[in-house]
């Protein structure tokens, strides 16, 4: 935990120096700049929060959120952009601000944008343009941020999303306000001392398209999960890695409380530093009670416009500034670039090729007669959604194949640490197997010792139960001879059947399994077995 | 560098209009690295500079040239208003109808560009902000007054390190990223402020004000939303004159030079003398400037420039007229009275 702190006080030199000189008044460090450990929190820190909200009172939370986009340049240089490279190691007389480069735009942002757009069910602007956003601040090498202000491209939209059961399930719809394109300034690496500043700008120019959501969701849980879902959506699409830790996608959240039944939202507090889905609910759930207390406590004039810190060491978030009037950042038309303008033929041609989106996923898997539980599983992850859906390609039956995935198969990656990508099983033999279950070729508890050795080691369902001679004993004269066996060298345990103690059955079952190697069709074996049993009583 | 970005644009000098048509030739046409130049494709604009000696007796016949009615009137200098006239003459004897064509929104372009001007290049310059200006540590940088103050904080690039990198330019980024004076604060605004009042000229910084001011919250609206709607009206006045002429003329200033630093004190004035010239930036309109004549009374015989204004992408156009314009005027190659009093 002191890790934690020490990292955060590390990043955050305002903290250290409450007079230093980087009191921006335009605007602030982006969350990802601290790159706080992940901390571990007993569940039991979160409820204490979370059950002290009064019935009387809601919250209403609102996200903006900015994904980087995985171009491979930036939106307006030729410069790779990769995470984690050396300090100013990618750049160029265009995002380093130097006088007399000009931007010229990445055609692939306006892809993206169109795609996330179109995934989000906005309405898109045809006829789009970018403007300056303009401040001073070290990290932004023109003075200007380029961004889209009054025309974004894609507006008005919505993202569905499934509440996880154990957070009481449900289906929700958080509006979409808009979805613009802008560029990424560049990051500030403060010396331990405080005496000096170094300026990286790798990450200045990288395109994000910032998604700003409706006010519409109601606790720290439905927040969480929106940003979730919207890092799963462009995963799915392909237009961002997603990545919190890295700062591929960043959420700043907005939250207020007001007394229900009032239709006035309450003063908005802003927080950030949420570097993880369950550091933003565990943020958000304590903004929320600690806002509740001071309305409960009739001091809701304490509740001001300012920007909090989540600070995850201590669990609690903190001012961090507070804000002074509204900023004014002069945008005007960036004339620089053309105006974005977007054909009919262009949309469709993106719209044709957009995959399969995971909200349509879970209701495909629904149809299928999965339950809540299997959908999310499987259509969380793009990568299990692909082997799930790649394996039901092959014929095999949609319920067996979740059941297969999200018990031995989840849990020998859970074990292994693995993902479905690096397993060696593929989705032909996993329909293979199940197939050779369902038509009786093995046995289930042989198709399981299969299964392992498949996930370990690869090979063929069909090579393995060749080899290792499993194949499941159908012929009911050779089971036959293997119950009379068993009944034959069991006379007393017969005697006890016979006389009454008919639980014997399993013991006589799993002796004839044994005979037989585990190979022996079990519906084949109950059935002579109880006919052999019963017929000399 | 850009000062007004959405204005900026190449202006090529000659010592004629044949060679200004080389110079242009040269460099027209789509550069990739300027997301506004256009991909039209260039004519042969070398194909227009034929000899004197070919011409017919009118070369331009059926020329429709309109003289622009608003930049003859009140407030331009007499001298400057008659050359004009005779120049027009010249067209008339070249075999062109010229006719006045009036562009009611014409004496709005002088506010309108300066606004756009300013907002722009207020905008442009804030990269000359001192933060990629520092002393001579390569990397570290020093607390900037030593042993004074832990909170002084300064910022320079670390681009020093790129050396791994394969892009010819990168070579000279040590030298070219750092430009500029950073001034020491111990506070960012004063950083930022400190460096830019003392790199800065005061030309500079009142430019920088005035369109500070123009873009900001509540005056949007009012300046720069205003000046863009007057640039499209603009914009179309002339289109429309350009659909009835060929050309358009006027002069290419309201009087002769004014001597060096004459009106220092008078920025009003001196802005006053782009009016002729700043209605064709708006609009978009290639033009051609050339000298027609002296202001005969005026201070020591000064030259008059003509400007031709054709349509958009008509440069060569303009440049077969202005060359036979050139190479027809009498003393058509002629070295302006104040000169050649000081080669004597
Ligand atoms: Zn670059």
């Amino acid at each position: 935990m002191s890790y934690t702190i020490f990292r955060t006080f590390q990043f955050h030199p305002f903290l250290l120096y409450p007079t230093s000189i980087l009191k921006p008044r335009n605007r602030f460090f982006f969350s990802t700049t601290t790159k706080a450990t992940q901390t571990k929190v007993p569940t039991s820190t979160q409820s204490k929060k979370l059950d002290k909200i009064p019935k009387d009172y809601e919250a209403v939370i609102g996200i903006e959120t900015h994904v980087q986009l995985s171009t491979l340049t930036k939106a307006f240089c030729s410069c790779p952009y990769s995470y984690g490279s050396f300090p100013n190691s990618s750049i160029c007389p265009v995002c380093m601000g130097l006088p007399g480069a000009l931007p010229v735009l990445n055609s692939k942002v306006i892809e993206f944008a169109v795609k996330l757009g179109l995934a989000l069910k906005c309405n898109l602007a045809f006829n789009s343009k970018f403007d300056r956003k303009q401040y001073f601040y070290p990290d932004l090498p023109k003075g200007y941020q380029i961004s889209q202000f009054d025309v974004p491209i894609a507006a008005a939209g919505f993202l569905d999303v499934d509440i996880p059961l154990e957070f009481g399930g449900g289906h929700k719809r958080f509006g979409i306000t808009r979805v613009h394109m802008e560029e990424d300034a560049g990051k500030l690496m403060h010396a331990e001392n405080g005496n000096f500043s170094r300026v990286d700008l790798n990450r200045a120019g990288v395109p994000l398209l910032e998604i700003v959501s409706e006010p519409d969701m109601r606790n720290g849980i439905e927040a969480s999960e929106y940003a979730a879902e919207l890092q799963r959506l462009v995963r799915y699409l392909g237009v961002s890695n997603g990545n919190m830790q890295e700062g591929s996608l960043r959420c700043d959240v907005n939250v207020s409380v007001r007394p229900i039944g009032q239709s006035k939202f309450g003063t908005k507090v802003e927080v950030k530093n949420l570097n993880s889905f369950a550091s933003m609910s565990r943020a958000i759930d304590f903004e929320i009670s600690r806002q509740v207390l001071l309305h409960s406590q009739g001091q809701e004039d304490q509740i001001v416009q300012e920007t909090r810190l989540w600070e995850e060491g201590s669990q609690r978030t903190i001012t961090m500034r507070k804000k002074e009037g509204l900023a004014d950042y002069r945008y005007f038309p960036e004339p620089d670039l053309p105006s974005v303008i977007l054909s009919q033929e262009y949309v469709d041609a993106i719209q044709n090729c957009l995959p399969e989106l995971p909200e349509e996923k879970r209701r495909r898997y629904e149809k299928m007669g999965l339950g809540m539980q299997d959908v999310l599983f499987l259509a969380n992850d793009k990568n299990i959604a692909e082997f799930f859906d790649a394996t039901l390609a092959k014929g095999a039956d949609a319920k067996l194949v979740a059941n297969w995935i999200m018990s031995d198969i989840a849990a020998f990656m859970k074990n292994e640490k693995l993902t479905i990508n690096n397993i060696k099983l593929t989705p032909e033999e996993l329909s293979e197997l199940i197939g050779s279950i369902k038509g009786g070729i093995i046995s289930g508890k042989i198709g399981k010792e299969i299964l392992f050795e498949l996930l370990a080691k690869g090979g063929s369902v069909k090579e393995l139960i060749e080899k290792k001679d499993l194949v499941q004993i159908a012929d009911p004269v050779e089971i036959e001879k293997m119950v009379d066996k068993v009944i034959a060298e069991n006379p007393k345990q017969v005697e006890q059947y016979r006389g009454g103690k008919t639980k014997l059955q399993g013991f006589f079952a799993g002796q004839v399994m044994k005979v037989s190697k585990g190979k022996a069709n079990p519906g084949l074996l109950n059935k002579i077995l109880l006919v052999k049993l019963n017929s000399k009583s | 560098m850009a000062y007004a970005s959405s204005l900026d644009a190449i202006g090529c000098f000659g010592s004629s209009v044949a060679d200004t048509g080389i110079l242009l030739h040269a460099i027209a046409g789509h550069d990739r690295f300027d997301a506004t130049s256009s991909k039209q494709e260039v004519p042969n604009f070398l194909s227009h500079f034929d000899s004197a000696s070919s011409f017919e007796s009118k070369p331009l016949k059926g020329l429709r040239v309109g003289l622009i009615r608003e930049t003859i009137e009140d407030g331009v200098e007499a001298g400057v208003v008659s050359t004009i006239r005779a120049a027009a003459s010249h067209f008339e004897e070249l075999g062109c109808t010229v006719n006045e064509v009036s562009l009611p929104p014409f004496s709005l372009g002088l506010p309108a560009y300066y606004i756009l001007a300013l907002s722009e290049s207020s905008s442009n310059l804030s990269r000359y902000d001192g933060i990629r200006s520092v002393a001579d540590s390569p990397c570290i940088l020093l607390s900037l007054r030593p042993n004074i103050h832990t909170t002084q904080h300064c910022f320079i690039l670390c681009a020093l390190f790129s050396l791994t990198n394969h892009f010819a330019w990168l070579g000279s980024i040590s030298s070219i990223s750092r430009y500029g004076n950073q001034v020491y604060a111990e506070e960012l605004g004063s950083l930022y402020g400190d460096s830019r009042a003392k790199g800065l000229g005061s030309e500079v910084k009142m430019r920088i004000l005035m369109g500070t001011y123009a873009l900001s919250a509540g005056y949007y609206d009012a300046y720069y939303k205003r000046a863009q709607q007057v640039r499209t009206i603009i914009r179309n006045s002339f289109k429309e004159a350009l659909d009835q002429y060929d050309i358009l003329i006027s002069p290419a200033a309201p009087s002769a030079a004014y001597k060096i630093g004459e009106k220092k004190n008078d920025p009003l004035a001196m802005y006053a003398g782009d009016i002729m010239t700043v209605n064709v930036n708006l609009a978009g309109l290639p033009a051609l400037v050339l000298p027609c004549g002296f202001i005969e009374n005026g201070t020591a015989g000064l030259p008059v420039g003509l400007q031709m204004i054709g349509a958009a992408f008509h440069e060569g156009e303009l440049l077969r007229v202005g060359h036979i314009f050139e190479q027809t005027l009498e003393n058509g190659r002629f070295v302006p009275p104040i000169v050649a009093d000081s080669v004597e």
